[in-house]
């Protein structure tokens, strides 16, 4: 089953997740390719939490989340080498530099500190934070912390990108750096996910599922709604 | 390599930030490591020095050694004379029967001299027991620690004064009159000394310490059949059974112990860990994101640990020291064992359980931090 993915899916099958007795996804399957698939919802609708699912910081109650080759599904190698994420709050690690906090993501990924240098360096000149890179996180904006988490997000040159509310409190020309950069920098074999309601994001967007009208589903006829 | 280089070296300034912002949580994890090895360390020590004290008590005493002692036969009571009965093991070591009065002489010094009568026929032993009393000028003479030999000391009993020559006793009398000064007078001389109550005597010095618990068996069997039912026997060898026991209530106490300041270490150091892991725990989880396994995060949690209870570890060996005189004096222990010089009980390497006991506590005080770090990354960060 595994080998039949393309290399450029992932793929969500039948996933079963919810919080307690708070049912998030009941069977929920759906094919992500590449380029921007941008996700929007109301609050609670489950966004994030797909995120996570692909993302492998939660697990599926039931189904399976399949990965491009070589990966599968979601893994520690996985999250080290090929994803980036860039969560709703906290993003950096605060007692590191912008600087350091690039170099523990891009040395984990197995870049080289050559590589990773010129990478960090690229990604500071194009999100303006170029004389921000010894600084720590508490010492920048709220718009300084979210670039900088996407720069993290993206140094390792990664396969699968996610991004929770990468704008969400973000002014206009924040929020254009950030969507410029997805549109210039990202590669073009990536998978990125967004998952948002800043209605700005669409404009960049491959794709867009609405979780406020239904649910994509790919499966029995009997189990839609 | 350099990724694990620069986690080291973040959850290190990580831990630093840490230690300066709850210096308290520090100072507490500290003082109760050093206060509860110290515990354990002065309760180890203290055994230690008891079969020390122990040892050295059978060494003077030699462990070929027995002693028997009852109280003589009341009047209008016919009883065979202690002395009497035992007198076959004659033949097999140094017999000495003695009485020890219920009277004291007093010297001029102040001191109270025990009185012993003793019989002609015991004087070749006595001779063996003091070895110089064949220099000694009058049949009536002292024996007393610390006073000088030969030295000539004024004496009284009642009313009745007059001066007796100083002999130094060997260590098993001064074990015998537990190191008062004895005065020793011939039963031929005694007089009306005969008259009063005195403690019927037998010291007894095998020539063969391995026939020693065959006669103790055989003299108690001996004085029970006849009639002595109030007599006090004493050996070394019984000592040695006492040692024994000792050493196994020390490992009893030892292993209680140090269950005990495990138990204390795990719920204390496990706590305050637990406690800063839920101060910590959304930058734990980001790494944990970065794809980074939880034994590495745990690891900062378990140096947390064993930094600060190896730190108290070595303390507590030092303070140890400088209270071990102090306290061991004031509980009574003779000054000649508390030298460190000779014996010292705080060793790093005399102290190797203590040290095992601290690496085990700090372990199991980093599991509670382990279970909690399988917490899903993505139920912790939002």
């Amino acid at each position: 089953m595994s080998n039949a993915i393309e290399r450029e899916f992932i793929r969500c099958q039948d996933v079963f997740f919810g919080y307690g007795k708070e049912l998030v996804f009941d069977s929920f399957s759906h094919s992500f390719g590449q380029g921007i698939t941008l996700i929007k919802g109301y609050s609670g609708c489950g966004k994030s939490t797909l995120l996570k699912l692909i993302a492998g910081y939660l697990l599926p109650q039931n189904g399976e989340v399949l990965l491009p080759r070589p990966w599968l599904k979601p893994s520690k190698k996985f999250q080290r080498e090929a994803l980036g994420f860039v969560f709703q709050q906290l993003n950096l690690l605060p007692l590191a530099s912008l600087e350091s906090n690039l170099s523990i993501v891009s040395s984990l990924a197995g870049l080289s500190p050559r590589d990773a240098r010129e990478r960090t360096g690229d990604l500071f000149g194009r999100l303006g934070l170029t004389g921000f890179s010894k600084r720590k996180p508490p010492d920048l904006s709220g718009g300084q912390q979210q670039r900088a988490a996407v720069a993290r997000a993206l140094v390792k040159n990664p396969i699968v990108l996610l991004l929770d509310e990468p704008t969400s409190g973000l002014d206009d020309a924040n929020t254009t750096i950030i969507k410029d950069l997805l549109v210039s920098f990202l590669p073009r074999d990536c998978i990125c996910i967004v998952s948002s309601h800043d209605h700005r994001m669409e404009e960049i967007s491959d794709e867009i599922i609405d979780f406020n009208i239904r649910l994509p589903v790919e499966g029995p006829l009997h189990k839609m709604a | 390599m350099r990724s694990l280089t620069l986690i080291f070296v973040y959850l290190s300034k990580d831990l630093f930030t840490r230690w300066l912002e709850t210096p308290g949580a520090v100072f507490a994890r500290v003082l109760i490591a050093i206060s509860l090895c110290l515990l354990f360390l002065f309760m180890s020590a203290g055994f230690s020095l008891t079969e020390q004290a122990m040892e050295k008590r059978i060494e003077s005493f030699g462990v070929n050694t027995m002693i028997v002692r009852s109280v003589s036969s009341p009047p209008g009571q016919s009883r065979a004379e202690m002395a009497g009965l035992l007198g076959p093991l004659a033949d097999q070591g140094l017999y000495f029967p003695f009485s020890m009065l219920y009277l004291n002489a007093s010297l001029g010094s102040g001191e109270k001299a025990r009185i012993v009568l003793y019989d002609d026929e015991s004087l070749p032993a006595l001779t063996t027991l003091l070895g110089s009393l064949s220099q000694i000028h009058e049949p009536v003479f002292l024996t007393a620690h610390g006073y000088p030999e030969a030295m000539i000391e004024r004496v009284g009993i009642r009313d009745y004064f007059f001066d007796a020559e100083v002999l130094t006793p060997p260590k098993v009398l001064r074990f015998v009159s537990l190191n008062a000064p004895v005065l020793f007078i011939p039963r031929s001389m005694g007089g009306t000394l005969s008259g009063y109550t005195s403690q019927e005597s037998v010291l007894f010095m095998a020539h063969e310490a391995g026939d020693l618990p065959g006669i103790i068996k055989a003299s108690e069997e001996l004085l029970e059949s006849e009639g002595f039912d109030r007599y006090e026997l004493n050996s070394p060898m019984q000592w040695i059974g006492e040692l024994d026991d000792l050493r196994s209530v020390r490992i009893k106490a030892q292993a209680l112990g140090g269950g005990f300041v495990a138990l204390l270490i795990v719920l204390i150091f496990g706590s305050i860990a637990v406690f800063e892991y839920r101060q910590n725990i959304f930058v734990t989880a980001l790494f944990k994101s970065f794809g980074l396994h939880s034994g590495h995060l745990a690891l900062r949690y378990l140096v947390d640990s064993l930094l600060w209870l190896l730190l108290a570890f070595y303390c507590a060996l030092e303070l140890a020291k400088i209270f071990h005189l102090s306290l061991f004096k004031a509980v009574g222990f003779d000054l000649a064992l508390l030298d460190l010089r000779a014996f010292d009980p705080y060793r790093f390497a005399g102290n190797q359980v203590l040290l095992f006991i601290l690496l085990i506590a700090a372990v199991v005080s980093v599991i509670p931090v382990c279970l909690a770090l399988r917490k899903p990354v993505g139920k912790v960060l939002g």
